[in-house]
């Protein structure tokens, strides 16, 4: 096992260096006048240029590249160009905001859609219709229209919630619960559908398969067998989809944070592309990597423990 | 085991409900008793504090942390600040400053003749301002209460640039420092309080009770946050999450009165097409100023101005309406009148038009297609390259395009308004006339008094020759919690002047 973590580590590490990369020299090849930028309207050849020395752009591009991996080597992401904040610092002070949002979404999205699922799966028949029909509107409402809606109705005319804004958990935890209800519950809806109907889907097979037969003629009951066996056998695939939700949610937080104006990872990284400013994109690439080769290898960890099965091969 | 972990997110999700219905209204709801806390947004967060590094568009964090050497109050007068008073010489080309006594700066430095100079030097050096203060040949600290600025030439709009950001004051021994750039040092009515700060997202400042001007500030903090969505800046406005913001026409009535209070901007900028070229190098054409006459004549400027902008009025003028520069008379120059200017375009040897191609950036987009139009039906073929906003000034300055549409904010006096729009990014090409070079240093030089006709013979010799096509100039609707008094400032988002407590608190 533990081969196996370091193996898949090591494959994680070459994946944040190629796409790092990748990052880096695309960004470079866009030419993004990063000392114009910075200097504004008024910046003379000259100034531009001393600009450039000073940030190291005036190397060449194999050099700023190497002496940006050896800065992460020595846990220095680099200073933003734009806000002279450390980029660590920078991405500690925002990941708070955008995992907050989306670990709350995530269990609305968890709860509510094994609800839906097992109830379609179990009952069937009209309920299934119904609760299919409720999965699907959510899927294809536009979350940003249910924003503006849950904003108008709970933030202005209700004024229970604030409309932008984000309180720490440390601050106040009620501020923060309150700072983040609404985004959490937009980001959920279309993932609610997505889960719901896989894990709809798995349970109508694991219900239909010989063990469950059996243990029904033992006298075991429905909802053992469907909360204790079934939904155990069907949470395989779920948990995969519920993985990639993390993921596809941890992508999506851009548009909440600029709906609900919260300091997010989402609008950090947007700012720094749409401004160049490089040593940020690079480093919420390299966090973004990171995340996502964490977040895989629990989820074959996980899926392992699921599945004997999936263990073995 | 599952049932453990399902019946743990079922009461995660209980619990989670019952602390939504826990959760109190916003603390800062509009109906609350005297303010304690100013509540502010900007758009885009500054790209560090450092003097002279600050970058343009809303100077209110500045003005906050750093006093300045001078101050501009909401009507775009020069009051004292850091200098307590301040006198030119008979040729205008010296200015003597007294020093303010008693200041200290947050490290516990005071503040003194030699913290003047050298920020003033400081931000000489930078590329955002240089261009600015280039008049400024030398500043000197005679004493610890006397600081002298030499100057190239007469230069009116001095005074409004140390009372801006320009003027800014910070601690000599970390003037230039890294430290600066998040931790500034300054002697403002305000300090940074970085534990209540995020770089970029949100900056909160505390009162600095020991600021000689302490009493024009009434609120302990001022949160300023970096929303850049106007839907979320109005949603937030609504909750009273916001004191201030601006509104379009139409959404004023949806802040009722019983808890909002709302008016009108002054003149805030002036769109135009800037006929950079005027020599002539890209766009030839530009050099006859029949041709540049004959756009200004092209251009519908009422129908842009009531059409595409709400709040909006045409202009012939580079100057704002309120300033003694301007004449209501010159904004009738250039009459609507497609043919007079076909005429025009055919005596300059036009007849056919020509082909030009112009920037399209974020500013810009909602004018475009109307410009495009009205150009093509005086034969002037408008293609457009989309550019970034953040590239626009380099390409500008590249050479790239001979004429472009762009705001240049009002700066609350005329000397300021006509040399920056007769400098710099308006002049990128650094086009001048002997006449103009004449007139503007007769203005730079003029007595207090005779400055108004000075400039306002500037003014009519840039609508003479068409040194631009002016469009319109943009006011707005603005709305604060009734809570707070607003005065609409002639120089918008400079300082933290314009906001008090209202009288009902």
């Amino acid at each position: 096992m533990i081969v196996y973590i370091l193996r898949r580590l090591g494959a994680g590490l070459v994946l944040v260096f190629i796409v790092t990369a990748i990052t880096f020299f695309l960004t470079h090849a866009a030419n993004i006048p990063v000392a114009n930028n910075i200097l504004g309207a008024g910046a003379t050849q000259d100034q531009v240029a001393a600009l450039n020395a000073k940030l190291g752009l005036d190397q060449p591009i194999i050099e700023q590249y190497i002496n940006w991996l050896v800065g992460v080597l020595h846990g220095d992401l680099g200073i933003s160009y734009f806000t002279s904040e450390p980029v660590a610092s920078g991405i500690a002070a925002r990941l708070p905001v955008t995992l907050s949002v989306v670990v709350v979404s995530l269990i609305f999205t968890l709860v509510l859609s094994v609800i839906l699922g097992v109830a379609a799966a179990s009952k069937r028949g009209p309920l299934d219709v119904v609760l299919q029909g409720i999965a699907t509107l959510s899927f294809i409402f536009p979350a940003i229209l249910l924003g503006i809606i849950l904003v108008y109705v709970f933030a202005i005319t209700l004024q229970i919630v604030p409309a932008v804004g984000y309180t720490s958990l440390a601050e106040s935890p009620s501020g923060w619960f309150a700072s983040i209800i609404l985004p959490a519950i937009v980001l959920s809806i279309a993932g609610i559908a997505s889960l719901a109907a896989q894990i709809r889907g798995s349970l109508i097979d694991e219900l239909g398969r010989d063990y469950v037969r059996t243990l029904r003629s033992r006298g075991i009951s429905d909802m053992s067998i469907l909360l204790k066996h079934a939904l155990r056998n069907a949470s395989g695939p779920a948990f995969t989809t519920f993985s990639l939700l993390f993921i596809s949610l941890f992508g999506s937080a851009l548009f909440i944070e600029k709906i609900f104006a919260l300091p997010g990872f989402g609008t950090y990284a947007y700012q720094a592309t749409i401004q160049g400013d490089l040593p940020v994109m690079l480093g919420v690439t390299l966090f973004s990597v990171l995340l996502v080769v964490i977040v895989n290898l629990i989820v074959d960890l996980v899926s392992g423990w699921l599945n004997p099965k999936v263990r073995v091969s | 085991m599952k049932y453990t972990h399902g019946l743990r997110a079922a009461a995660a999700a209980a619990g989670a409900v019952l602390l939504l219905a826990g959760c109190s209204a916003p603390s800062s709801s509009p109906s609350s008793a005297a303010p304690q806390t100013l509540n502010l947004s900007i758009q885009a967060p500054p790209t560090n504090f450092t003097v002279g590094d600050w970058s343009g568009g809303d100077s209110t964090l500045f003005t906050s942390v750093y006093d300045s050497i001078l101050k501009t109050n909401v009507k775009g007068e020069a009051t004292p600040g850091i200098a307590e008073s301040w006198s030119y010489s008979p040729d205008k080309l010296v200015l003597t400053l007294k020093i303010r006594t008693g200041q200290k700066f947050s490290d516990g430095e005071p503040v003194d003749a030699a913290a003047v100079v050298a920020s003033l030097k400081q931000t000489m050096k930078e590329p955002s301002y240089s261009a600015q203060l280039a008049t400024i040949s030398d500043v000197t600290a005679p004493d610890a209460t006397t600081a002298v600025i030499t100057l190239k030439t007469p230069d009116a709009s001095l005074l409004s640039k140390l009372g801006g950001v320009q003027g800014g004051v910070g601690a000599p021994k970390v003037l230039t420092a890294k430290s600066s750039s998040l931790d500034p040092v300054g002697s403002g009515p305000y300090t940074l309080d970085k534990s209540a700060t995020t770089a970029g997202s949100v900056y909160t400042l505390k009162r600095n009770p020991g600021n000689w001007d302490a009493s024009s500030y009434p609120f302990e903090t001022v949160k300023i946050r970096v929303i850049q969505d106007p839907t979320a800046s109005q949603n937030a406005l609504k909750t009273g999450q916001l004191d201030f913001g601006g509104v379009n026409p139409d959404q004023v009535s949806q802040f009722p009165k019983s808890q909002f209070t709302t008016g009108t901007s002054l003149p805030q900028a002036v769109g135009a097409i800037w006929l950079a070229d005027r020599d002539g190098k890209i766009v030839p054409a530009l050099k006859d100023v029949r041709v540049r006459q004959a756009i200004n004549m092209a251009v519908d400027r009422s129908s842009i101005a009531t059409k595409l902008v709400a709040g909006a009025h045409g202009t012939e003028q580079l100057v704002s309406p309120t300033g003694a520069a301007y004449s209501a008379d010159l904004d009738k120059t250039y009459p609507f009148d497609v043919d007079g200017a076909k005429k025009l375009m055919a005596e300059a040897g036009y007849a056919d038009g020509f082909s030009v191609k112009m920037p399209s950036t974020v500013v810009s987009q909602a004018y475009d297609a109307t410009i495009a139009q009205e150009l093509g039906a005086i034969g002037i073929k408008v293609t457009y390259d989309t550019v970034p906003f953040q590239d626009f000034f380099a390409k500008v300055y590249g050479g790239t395009y001979g004429l472009y549409f762009m705001y240049n904010g009002f700066s609350g006096d005329d000397a300021s308004d006509l040399n920056g729009s007769t400098s710099g990014a308006f002049n990128p090409y650094g086009t001048t006339t002997p006449e103009l070079t004449e007139l503007l240093a007769k203005a730079n030089a003029a007595p207090a008094d005779k400055q108004g006709a000075a400039f306002g013979a500037v003014n009519k010799y840039l609508v003479d020759q068409a040194w631009a096509a002016p469009i319109l100039s943009s006011t707005g609707p603005w709305v604060t919690t009734s809570r707070i008094k607003y005065t609409p400032p002639v120089t918008p988002s400079l300082n933290l002047l314009p906001f008090g407590v209202a009288a009902s608190n």
